[in-house]
């Protein structure tokens, strides 16, 4: 009762009090009304608070407030009368509990008020003080357990109607007592009623119909209950759900076990969802263990928690169950454990994916591995990391390919430049050979001009020795012919002469050929060359200022020819410079590109230099500028012969302050 | 005194005849000539010169050969002989030491006053 329940709660923070109970006296007299009011003075148990209505409207405005335990109401009212007030006043109230008051006439109309939903009824005059308290007392109480059961059976319903599972009631034979609304659905049934008596071997295939009855048999057998057991049911028609049942014993208010009631929850969806969600796992599991990359899955602590086969066999393991729980340093070098420690530790607080890391590591089969690493960290549903997921490539063939790849591009690049250098060698061994060819092709050109030479030697000297001879002769003979006759002999004798040296010098051209190599003292050889010279310098009154260093270095040379070209280049110089010239001599140490040591001898005369046209024929056999008579056009010729045998060379060319310069250059 | 006996083995015929006169005009030397190399070994015998004027080139027999059977003939060992030849240049001669196989040397051509000359320093070596 609802104020008794107030009134307790109060009487906690006070003083036990007796229970309130608030009347509403309907009641049109006055007399009647203060005399009930007065038997209710003293309530026993309880304490009545009473209010008067005179009429049924007033009685309805007092409910309204809802201040009211209990209606006494008198069904004659100026407002209403009979069966009707009772009605209207239940209508408006439908769970205040009533006790009609009747009068001694009309104990039938309140005993229908009875069956029509009031507590009670007294007769008015018959009731004494305690009856009235009790009959309220008794009214309120029933009315509140009424209501109470209502409420219940209403929760029952409910459940039994709208709730989406099938909830049973079974005798212990397995028959249906009651079922909710949503199983008379499944079977088909119009109404839950429908499916009283009935068992699963109506509604569900044998096959499901006997399981589910050797469940409950075992149920009722033992008591226990069958909690969450998930099953396929086949339904009479061959539809297929998936369901989670859980199947209690049904025990009479004596504790015995009367038969049995479940609920299935059709799961079917869940069941789906599981199989698609299986599938799913099962294809990615099938998809990281076929893939070659190594996936793994590791736990702060650097443990595997999962990994696909590529990392078992990359651990010579073979099951990922094996590498599970374990670390990086059951299986690698510790050294390079420590480092994918130290990574995966600045992953694991820094929060920063390490992508696409590269690192090399020797294997045990003794070369250089390499992967090519990725790892994120691994968060909770709350964000914290938990550990780190990793992909691990192993690019030690690319690697390997593209080491040999430089490799072969080195020695590509090696061969290209050794090619090269061949190339440049064979290129500058066919310029020399192109060189040789030319001096070969001058040394034919003057070895021709020896053998000619020597060959024409003889045929010409022996006419020249006749000639000579018959001269001389005649020259004697005609002493007394005069002076013109004497003149003539003699410029035929010097004729005869020219042609003789003519001769020589030929002959001396030809014997160029061989060399008597000896060390000598560049220094000794120019003085000897000077004094073969003297006369012709003496002739001209020619100054002669020589430069020759004192540490010029001794060299093998063939003396004699060397002494044979500085003299020619003596005379030459002679030739070209008038009376009192300049001839210059100069000696110098110096270095060859070659890095061997070398002495150049220049001669310089200031005489009119050398016509730009003849610079290039100026070592030609036979070729001269002298005037005919003075010069064979050989001595240049022999010079070049004798120091390209030196292996040494002749420059000749014009000096910018005039005349011409020689310049001998022979190696060590 | 007796004039110098000197056989010239030469087939320059023109010169030989030049020289002849030359050398018997300076009135010291009766000069014989003979212009065939082979007979010059005959010739010599039957002469018995005290110089051979020896020419090297020669169509029939060289200036060596003859050399050689000159050599070998015991009525000619006190005969001195020089070669006079234009078969090489004055400078070839004075790289060995003006001897050609041993025996002194000229080289053609030459005037008449270096001939005389020389053959005196050989006759009287």
């Amino acid at each position: 009762m609802i104020v008794a329940e107030r009134e307790t709660q109060r009487a906690g923070a006070e003083m036990p009090a007796r229970p309130r109970v608030r009347v509403l006296l309907v009641e049109d007299s006055l007399a009647d009304a203060r005399l009930t009011e007065l038997s209710l003075t003293d309530g026993g148990v309880c304490q009545f608070e009473t209010h008067v209505a005179r009429t049924l409207a007033e009685a309805l405005k007092t409910l309204d407030d809802g201040q009211v335990d209990v209606v006494l109401l008198d069904l004659g009212l100026p407002d209403s009368f009979g069966l009707e007030t009772f009605q209207r006043l239940h209508a408006a109230a439908p769970e205040l509990p009533v006790i009609v008051l009747s009068g001694q006439t009309d104990e039938e109309l309140a005993v229908r008020a009875v069956q029509e939903g009031a507590q009670d009824y007294l007769t008015k005059g018959r009731a004494d003080s305690d009856m009235l308290a009790r009959a309220i007392r008794y009214a309120v109480e029933r009315q509140r357990i009424e209501l109470a059961l209502e409420r219940e059976r209403e929760l029952f319903r409910t459940l039994m109607e709208h709730i989406p599972d099938s909830i049973y009631f079974k005798d212990i034979q397995s028959r249906f007592l009651r079922i909710s609304s949503a199983q008379a659905k499944l079977f088909g049934f119009k109404s839950t009623e429908e499916a009283v008596g009935k068992t699963d071997f109506d509604v569900f295939a044998k096959e499901h119909a006997q399981a589910s009855f050797e469940d409950e048999q075992q149920v009722i057998r033992t008591g226990n209950p069958l909690l969450a057991k998930i099953e396929p049911e086949r339904l009479a028609d061959g539809r297929l759900r998936w369901a989670l049942t859980t199947k209690m014993p049904f025990r009479s208010k004596q504790g015995y076990i009367v038969g049995t009631f479940g609920i299935s929850k059709d799961i079917t969806q869940i069941k789906l969802m599981e199989e698609v969600l299986e599938s799913e796992r099962n294809m990615l599991r099938s998809l990281i263990d076929a893939l070659p990359d190594h996936i793994y899955i590791k736990d702060a602590s650097g443990r595997f928690l999962l990994c696909n086969n590529a990392v078992a066999r990359f651990f010579g393991l073979d099951s990922p169950e094996d590498v599970v729980g374990k670390s990086d340093f059951d299986f690698l070098p510790k050294g390079l454990a420590q480092q994918f420690e130290r990574e995966e530790r600045v992953l694991l607080h820094g929060d920063t994916p390490s992508v696409n890391r590269e690192t090399g590591f020797a294997n045990h089969d003794g070369r250089t591995h390499w992967v090519i690493t990725t790892k994120v960290a691994l968060r909770d549903r709350h964000g914290h990391v938990t550990g780190l997921v990793g992909i691990n490539r192993d690019i030690s063939e690319r690697k390997w390919n593209e080491e040999q790849l430089s490799r072969l591009n080195l020695d590509l690049a090696r061969s290209q430049r050794e090619l090269l250098a061949t190339y440049e060698s064979l290129k500058q061994a066919n310029e020399e050979l192109k060189a040789t060819q030319m001096k070969l092709i001058q040394a034919e050109k003057l070895e021709s001009v020896g053998r000619l030479a020597a060959g024409v030697a003889h045929e010409v000297k022996n006419p020249l020795a006749t000639l000579l001879m018959g001269l001389d002769y005649l020259a004697e003979s005609c002493k007394s012919g005069g002076e013109e006759v004497a003149m003539t002999i003699a410029q035929m004798q010097e004729a005869i002469k020219r042609a003789d040296a003519i001769i020589h010098g030929l002959l001396d051209f030809s014997a160029s050929g061989q060399l008597e190599m000896a060390e000598a003292s560049l220094t000794s050889v120019v003085e000897q060359s000077l004094l073969l010279v003297y006369h012709d310098l003496l002739q001209k009154r020619i100054h002669v200022v020589k430069r020759l260093a004192p540490d010029l270095p001794r060299l093998r040379i063939d003396r004699q020819k060397v002494e044979q070209v500085l003299i020619n280049l003596f005379t030459n110089a002679i030739a070209a410079m008038p009376l009192n010239g300049e001839l210059r001599i100069t000696a110098a140490p110096g270095t060859g590109s070659d890095g061997r040591a070398k002495v150049m001898v220049s001669v310089e005369d200031n005489g009119p230099g050398i016509p730009s046209e003849v610079l290039p024929k100026i070592f030609d056999p036979f070729f001269s500028t002298k005037p005919t008579g003075m010069g064979q056009g050989l001595g240049l010729a022999v010079a070049h012969n004798i120091l390209d045998m030196h292996g040494g060379k002749i420059e000749i060319m014009n000096r910018p302050e005039g005349g011409a310069c020689a310049i001998v250059t022979l190696y060590a | 005194m007796d004039k110098r006996r000197i056989l010239m083995v030469d087939d320059e015929v023109g010169f030989t005849h030049l020289v002849k006169l030359n050398l018997e005009k300076d009135g010291r030397y009766e000069v014989r000539i003979e212009n065939h190399g082979a007979k010059a070994a005959e010739t010599a015998r039957e002469f018995l010169p005290d110089l051979i004027l020896l020419d090297i080139i020669m169509p029939d027999k060289d200036g060596g050969e003859v050399l050689a059977e000159l050599q070998q003939e015991a009525s000619l060992r006190g005969t001195r002989i020089m070669f006079l030849t234009a078969t090489v240049s004055i400078k070839g001669v004075e790289e060995h030491n003006g001897t050609i196989r041993g025996m002194p040397f000229i080289a053609k051509p030459v005037e008449p006053k270096k001939l005389i000359k020389r053959i005196e320093e050989v006759l009287k070596a």
